[in-house]
């Protein structure tokens, strides 16, 4: 299979290097128009060729699938291209900078048929999918309340970067770091129909902070907190309790914590610990975390076997819009409705 | 029964990383952030024959070496340091993209005077080489251990395994020449992918006389597998050292010590203690 890589920053390295340990897979193009970066590029990869301009590339080579790692602000651009071009593509997350980009191109690629995937690689860190797993088999029964956190020390000083520019980003930490939570919150418990809250900026012209509140469609309350400016963050750290009828989950990138009142499907009465230790099986090549080579791993098969990926656009533009609706809901200070 | 070379104490314990769980170990260092315990456990370790230890790059390393340079322990420690602090550059790239960093680095260059690629080169051509770039990466990072016993320096898995994604034969060859010839120290690789890694520098004809990589009864961080890994291991002719022995912190030390133990070919174990009754219980099963 022939992927070309739009963009080679952190991201567009990180899908380089995995996609390159993949035997049916040929990274046989790059598009990178930063010249410092393209200076060594053609020292790195000899093999491959190198465009400034990703539309040269898209008309160029024959591309089976594109992976899009540029800063938010273009992807819409590229997508759009990659459609005129009729062209696979996975897009790093967030989809675009608002929704409205993102109805478009979902709008576009009702025309197509073509197989897109979204970056939310959390559904394939262990914790988090065995966590999806046994919500799945209802072990809390009825889902009474959600709180929810993304937590990071990644902005602490006035800084510059794509990211804290809103223009190319469209947003601070909910739409950098809160879309992961968010993705995660409607892959277990569906649809959030109405939000309300307040974001705030601290070092940035974007939020570097977020409260809020949420009802799903079920009609459970639950809170989202996101900050990108506390100290004492290693890593980011993701963390959704979930309390039921039968007892309470807790889950992070690390464990997951069962608490039931009594004796639970397979689970005893009180505590119970799963650890990632548990979970993790090994992959084919790990850099950068065993996610990615999974998520890259199942979008490579799901073009090969013409699957639908489990984060397609459709997911990317949910996340999207409930983000829209928080920004709303926080700059008229009311409760918004989350339109689909 | 294999016996050790050496023990190397792992620094994370003393820098708040844990890799059972980054909750615990934030709220242990919201508690208690100054390294009076590390030195203790260190002088303990020191005075019963464990003389090595392996450290990352952390932010406030500075310090610590501080600490450990009043506590007359520095001249005494063996380090096995491992570059660059993989953590703090993910945090660069994110603040300030990747053009950001690379300017960074460049930058650092004109101020050094250490460094003495600029003399023979100039800026320009470091602009235009990665292999360049690449040296004066190294001695930046090695820049902060100029004032410590090194014994051999280890290449961050984010970087080896990165190279040998990419197939970056040229950088390996650089790290392995660099380090001796310009820092005089011997070079090693950390990687999450020793299958891989040893199967690479078979074709390329490269020899890496260290390889750090994760050894543990669960198969955590071992990649493809246990298996393969094990397999790999009895091909390998330099010295191993094995880390996460207790997968990182989820197996017992008993259970993680007669593993390690049963197998052939580990040179040395890295064994992350945060107390002196750690220490003493983890030592006497390791030397058994």
């Amino acid at each position: 299979m022939n992927v070309g890589i739009v963009g080679l920053g952190k991201m567009g390295l990180l899908h380089t290097a995995i996609l390159n340990t993949f035997d049916d897979v040929n990274v046989v193009s790059i598009s990178e128009k930063e010249k410092l970066i393209t200076k060594y590029i053609n020292d790195a990869f000899p093999k491959t060729k190198i465009y400034e301009n990703f539309k040269d590339m898209f008309s160029n080579e024959k591309l089976d699938l594109v992976f899009i790692t540029t800063p938010t602000l273009s992807h819409f651009q590229i997508m759009n291209s990659c459609i005129e071009h009729g062209i696979n593509f996975f897009v790093e997350k967030p989809l675009a900078i608002n929704y409205e980009e993102t109805k478009n191109i979902c709008k576009l690629l009702q025309q197509k048929k073509l197989i897109m995937a979204v970056g939310y690689n959390l559904r394939f860190v262990d914790t988090f999918s065995k966590t999806k797993e046994l919500l799945e088999k209802k072990i809390l029964g009825k889902i009474t309340d959600i709180s929810s956190s993304i937590l990071s020390s990644q902005v602490l000083v006035k800084n510059s970067g794509w990211r804290l520019n809103k223009k190319m980003s469209g947003g601070g930490v909910l739409l950098e770091l809160g879309c992961h939570l968010i993705d995660l919150l409607l892959w277990y418990f569906g649809p959030i129909s109405k939000v309300e809250g307040k974001v705030s900026s601290i070092y940035s012209n974007v939020e570097d902070s977020a409260e809020m509140k949420f009802t799903t469609n079920d009609k459970v309350n639950g809170t989202l907190s996101a900050s990108w400016s506390l100290k004492g963050y290693r890593i980011p750290e993701i963390t959704i309790n979930i309390k039921g009828e039968h007892g309470s989950l807790k889950v992070n990138q690390d464990f997951i914590e069962l608490n039931f009142k009594s004796e639970n499907q397979k689970f005893k009465s009180g505590k119970t610990m799963i650890y990632k230790q548990e979970l993790e099986k090994g992959v084919s090549f790990d850099v950068g975390g065993p996610d990615y080579t999974k998520e890259d791993r199942h979008v490579i098969d799901c073009i090969k076997h013409n699957r639908t990926p489990l984060v397609d656009i459709s997911d990317g533009a949910n996340v999207q819009s409930v983000i829209q609706s928080m920004y709303a809901a926080s700059s008229k200070n009311n409760t918004q409705l989350v339109e689909y | 029964m294999t016996q050790f070379n050496s023990i190397l104490l792992g620094d994370n314990p003393f820098f708040g990383v844990d890799h059972l769980s980054h909750e615990r170990a934030r709220l242990r260092s919201l508690k208690n952030n100054s390294f009076e315990n590390a030195v203790n456990v260190i002088r303990y370790s020191y005075e019963n024959g464990v003389k090595d230890m392996m450290i990352n790059t952390h932010p406030n390393i500075d310090e610590f070496f501080m600490e450990l340079k009043n506590e007359d322990l520095l001249d005494k420690i063996n380090f096995h340091p491992m570059i660059p602090y993989a953590a703090g550059y993910v945090q660069k790239l994110t603040e300030k993209g990747s053009i950001g960093v690379l300017k960074d680095i460049l930058s650092s260059t004109g101020i050094k005077n250490e460094i003495k690629i600029i003399s023979k080169s100039g800026l320009g051509f470091l602009k235009k080489d990665l292999g360049e770039l690449f040296k004066v990466f190294l001695d930046v990072e090695l820049l902060r251990l100029e004032k410590i016993n090194m014994k051999v320096v280890y290449l961050h898995p984010a970087i080896t395994d990165l190279a040998l994604s990419l197939n970056l034969k040229n950088i390996f060859e650089i790290f392995f020449d660099h380090l001796q010839k310009n820092h005089n120290v011997q070079a090693g690789l950390c990687t999450k992918n020793f299958p891989r890694l040893i199967d690479k520098l078979d074709e390329w004809d490269l020899e890496c006389p260290h390889i750090m990589t994760s050894f543990n009864k669960s198969g955590f961080l071992m990649n493809p597998s246990r298996q393969e890994c094990e397999t790999y291991l009895e091909k390998y002719s330099g010295k191993l050292v094995a880390m996460n022995i207790l997968a990182g912190g989820f197996l017992d030390v008993n259970t993680s010590i007669e593993y390690i133990k049963s197998l052939k070919n580990i040179d040395s174990v890295i064994v992350g203690v945060s107390s002196i009754k750690h220490a003493q219980e983890t030592f006497s099963l390791l030397k058994s």
